[in-house]
């Protein structure tokens, strides 16, 4: 008798956790905090934000992103990429702190989920400081 | 009976997740339209209306969603993310869980699991946020602020263009469409059924994040 409840509770245990409500589900998974998620999709750059957003287009281009939509005045671009059958989508935003301040936040998505591994921005991120480098580099 | 907890125990475990979670979906809150903006819509005041909407782009990235369409002039976003159910097999990865040799045996009882099968490796759920910003002209006094929260006030009055003002009311629309695919290809003609959600709470705590991202956007963070 009590194996049979025991039992019961047993499978009510492994069922429950399994599913994600609704509300979970588009406001995303509450495991990273705002701030901390912020914190490794953002970066400061020492340049104008117009310089930023050209350079981020570049960069996605460079890294065989197809640009989607890109928006001047809210300084907010949108690419993805397909290979096989996983596609990687990326919105990057521009903002500027100060005058020559500039924050970039990228935020990406991986088929269905998102890409929390910092590593992943950090090599954007990497990508876009070359190509502003080279930028500031170049003799106009 | 032993046998028959148990297959019944394995059941669960297995069809659980995707059904319970769509069973409580359904329940719609039966709401008129009026009270539908009211639970979408939020005033918030004192930031420009650049400074709200890269607060609300922010907050729409926080969330895991790619921003689609914005319009600065408008102050429109437009916002897409996608969900497939999670499943302990790797249906979702497109492996056939009755190749899996373990599970190999199950075969014998492969016209109920066969529709299951079918059903979470090709299901998909697609969420739409439409986000827009509604200049208001007056400021209201403090003390009447709550009472006017979400609601349209006639002493306020809509100004021309957004630049004019630092008081805005927010509205958005969470849009989910579930798909189901009879092929891992794209069809034509997938099943589909699309509604807006509209549970308070969603909303509630939707907004709760954006004060928390219009306050860090204050802080120039």
């Amino acid at each position: 008798m009590k194996s049979k409840t025991l039992t019961w509770a047993l499978a009510l245990f492994i069922a429950l956790p399994a599913c994600t409500t609704l509300n979970e589900r588009i406001l995303g998974d509450n495991n990273q905090s705002a701030l901390a998620k912020r914190s490794y999709q953002s970066r400061l750059f020492a340049t104008n934000a117009d310089k930023v957003l050209r350079n981020v287009v570049s960069t996605l281009q460079d890294q065989d992103y197809v640009i989607e939509r890109a928006d001047k005045e809210l300084s907010v671009v949108t690419a993805s990429k397909a290979s096989g059958i996983s596609k990687t989508k990326i919105t990057v935003t521009v903002r500027s702190k100060e005058k020559d301040q500039t924050i970039v936040r990228a935020n990406a998505v991986k088929n269905f989920d998102q890409i929390e591994d910092p590593k992943f921005y950090q090599v954007f991120f990497n990508a876009l400081a070359q190509s502003l480098f080279l930028e500031a580099q170049s003799i106009d | 009976m032993r046998f028959l907890t148990y297959s019944l125990l394995l059941l669960a475990v297995l069809t659980t997740g995707t059904h319970y979670a769509l069973a409580a979906e359904q329940d719609a809150t039966e709401s008129t339209a009026l009270q539908q903006r009211a639970l979408e819509s939020r005033r918030f005041d004192g930031l420009t209306s650049k400074e709200l909407m890269s607060a609300s782009i922010n907050v729409i990235q926080d969330m895991g969603f790619n921003v689609d369409e914005a319009d600065a002039g408008l102050g429109t976003i437009t916002a897409s993310k996608s969900w497939a159910p999670d499943d302990p097999i790797g249906l979702r990865d497109g492996k056939d869980w009755l190749s899996i040799p373990s599970v190999g045996p199950l075969s014998l009882l492969s016209a109920a699991f066969e529709t299951h099968r079918s059903y979470v490796k090709n299901f998909k759920q697609d969420y739409r946020a439409s986000l827009v910003i509604k200049p208001i002209a007056s400021a209201i006094p403090a003390g009447k602020a709550k009472q006017a929260k979400g609601k349209k006030n006639d002493s306020n009055k809509e100004s021309d263009r957004l630049s004019d003002t630092k008081n805005f009311v927010v509205r958005i629309i969470f849009e989910k469409t579930s798909k189901l695919d009879a092929n891992q290809q794209p069809t034509d003609t997938p099943l589909a059924y699309s509604e807006t959600v509209k549970d308070p709470v969603l909303y509630q705590d939707f907004y709760d994040k954006l004060s928390k991202s219009v306050f860090l956007e204050a802080q120039k963070i």
